[in-house]
């Protein structure tokens, strides 16, 4: 190697490798954003000279700059007090009932519960949003006239006096979260290969609705009910019908049991729907568990 | 002109010598190689650190949490749903201000008013939607509600949802 390549080499040694530092452009390859200078060319966008526009410093939402603002400007009111344990009934009106029934949708030949409501698919209610079943309202009550053994989750003194005046029967029972969650997707549920839970008692705010037979209450005395059949007939003023002589006695009777989920199903069995069985519990430990 | 220029290089000759086409020896550029940092990583980032510790008043206060840390959700103002209740048609209601003050010196028909529930204008409402999450904004289904009749309004014809009833015509 010559002397002036060996130089030159040593030379490129100690000169500094390229990085982020030190690189540019190739000559040319940029051009320099030229100054407006038409009607609108130096403007500002709008924004005007100096402070708050053209800094685009956004006040925080609610922020009046240094006033009391609005959102703070009243007194606290306990409006949403208590609103996470509150349990919310999504309504369902006697109109929409009569509306299901009429259009087959929902079969009265056999006991209606939430599961054949939700199945029917013109009613929807969500779990995870405290949701807790059918608020069935008076809306249409007049005009009520199918014969059903109904069981809603909340109903009024109206709604019960039109439907017993049709000739039905209604129930309120209740059905815990988890319940619920088996029954608002029956299909998802099965398919999960677990055991049907047992449906819980009520919490102790809620004791008292459903054990009131004036309320229909599934754990209400069935004498008592019996009663307040009569009375409310007498207060609404329309003949109560026997259902002992109804034709439809067996289907009229019909109830579930306080832990039971599903009708014809007890809790502890796993539905299988591809090979088409339910499978029962044997274990001793186990029916003693499920046992109401 | 020229000479005062002449007389500066002159007086100062670091001038010159730090040109980039002033001839080098490469003894020279060793040490500058040296003394020159060619990395980002040794840019003095603690103390930029130090100093917004050293000063909260730079430290931004924000009402609404646009994004939450564990979910990514967006978070409501609290002080909002303590006085504020939203009516299923999208209307807020709040009470009025001073209704629990000095009520000893005000009479019957002012006390009646400072008992009511009022609405806030279509703009405040706007306001409160956005600084609420959806949770605040979702319809609740509360049995015995004590504001049952104002979730709707049926009664006025540009606001009503429901259809108008059907009145067959008399023969």
């Amino acid at each position: 190697m010559s002397g002036s390549k060996e130089k030159a080499l040593n030379l490129l040694r100690y000169l500094p490798r390229i990085s982020l530092t030190n690189i540019r452009d190739n000559p040319g390859a940029k051009m320099a954003r030229k100054r407006g200078r038409a009607q609108h060319g130096g403007d500002k966008h709008g924004d005007g000279n100096k402070g708050s526009g053209q800094r685009q410093n956004f006040m925080r939402l609610g922020y009046e700059t240094g006033n009391n603002p609005f959102y703070l400007r009243f007194p606290k009111e306990p409006y949403y007090k208590g609103h996470h344990l509150k349990r919310q009934y999504p309504p369902l009106s006697l109109l929409e009932l009569q509306k299901l029934v009429d259009l087959n949708r929902i079969d009265p030949t056999k006991p209606v519960d939430l599961v054949a409501i939700i199945n029917s698919g013109m009613y929807k209610m969500s779990v995870d949003q405290h949701h807790f079943g059918v608020n069935l309202t008076d809306e249409g009550f007049e005009i009520f006239e199918a014969k059903i053994n109904l069981e809603v989750q909340w109903a009024s003194e109206p709604v019960i006096a039109a439907i017993e005046k049709a000739g039905g029967v209604v129930t309120t029972a209740y059905y815990d979260p988890h319940s619920l969650q088996a029954i608002v997707n029956t299909k998802k549920f099965f398919e999960r290969g677990i055991p049907i839970p047992r449906r819980m008692m009520p919490p102790a705010d809620a004791i008292e609705f459903y054990s009131s037979a004036a309320n229909r209450g599934y754990l209400a005395d069935p004498e008592e009910i019996s009663k307040e059949r009569f009375a409310l007939a007498q207060k609404y003023g329309y003949l109560l019908k026997r259902i002992e002589d109804d034709p439809d006695y067996e289907m009229l009777i019909q109830r579930k049991d306080p832990r039971q989920i599903f009708f014809g199903l007890n809790p502890g069995w796993i539905v299988n729907l591809k090979d088409k069985v339910i499978l029962k519990p044997t274990d001793e430990e186990l029916l003693e568990y499920y046992a109401s | 002109m020229i000479r005062n220029i002449f007389s500066l290089t002159r007086s100062i000759p670091y001038l010159v010598q730090s040109k980039p086409w002033a001839p080098l020896n490469a003894k020279n550029l060793v040490s500058v190689t040296l003394q020159r940092s060619f990395s980002l990583i040794q840019t003095p980032t603690v103390s930029l650190l130090k100093n917004s510790i050293a000063n909260p008043a730079t430290e931004t206060i924000r009402t609404v949490t646009k994004y939450s840390i564990k979910k990514g959700k967006r978070k409501s103002v609290k002080a909002v749903r303590g006085r504020f209740y939203r009516l299923a048609w999208g209307g807020w209601i709040r009470r009025l201000a001073g209704c629990h003050k000095k009520m000893w010196k005000k009479r019957g028909p002012r006390r009646r008013r400072l008992r009511q529930h009022v609405l806030c204008n279509a703009t405040q409402s706007r306001l409160l939607d956005s600084m609420v999450g959806s949770y605040w904004r979702r319809r609740k289904y509360y049995v015995d509600d004590p504001y049952e009749p104002y979730h709707v309004r049926e009664e006025f014809q540009y606001t009503a949802m429901k259809p108008k009833p059907y009145f067959p015509p008399e023969q």
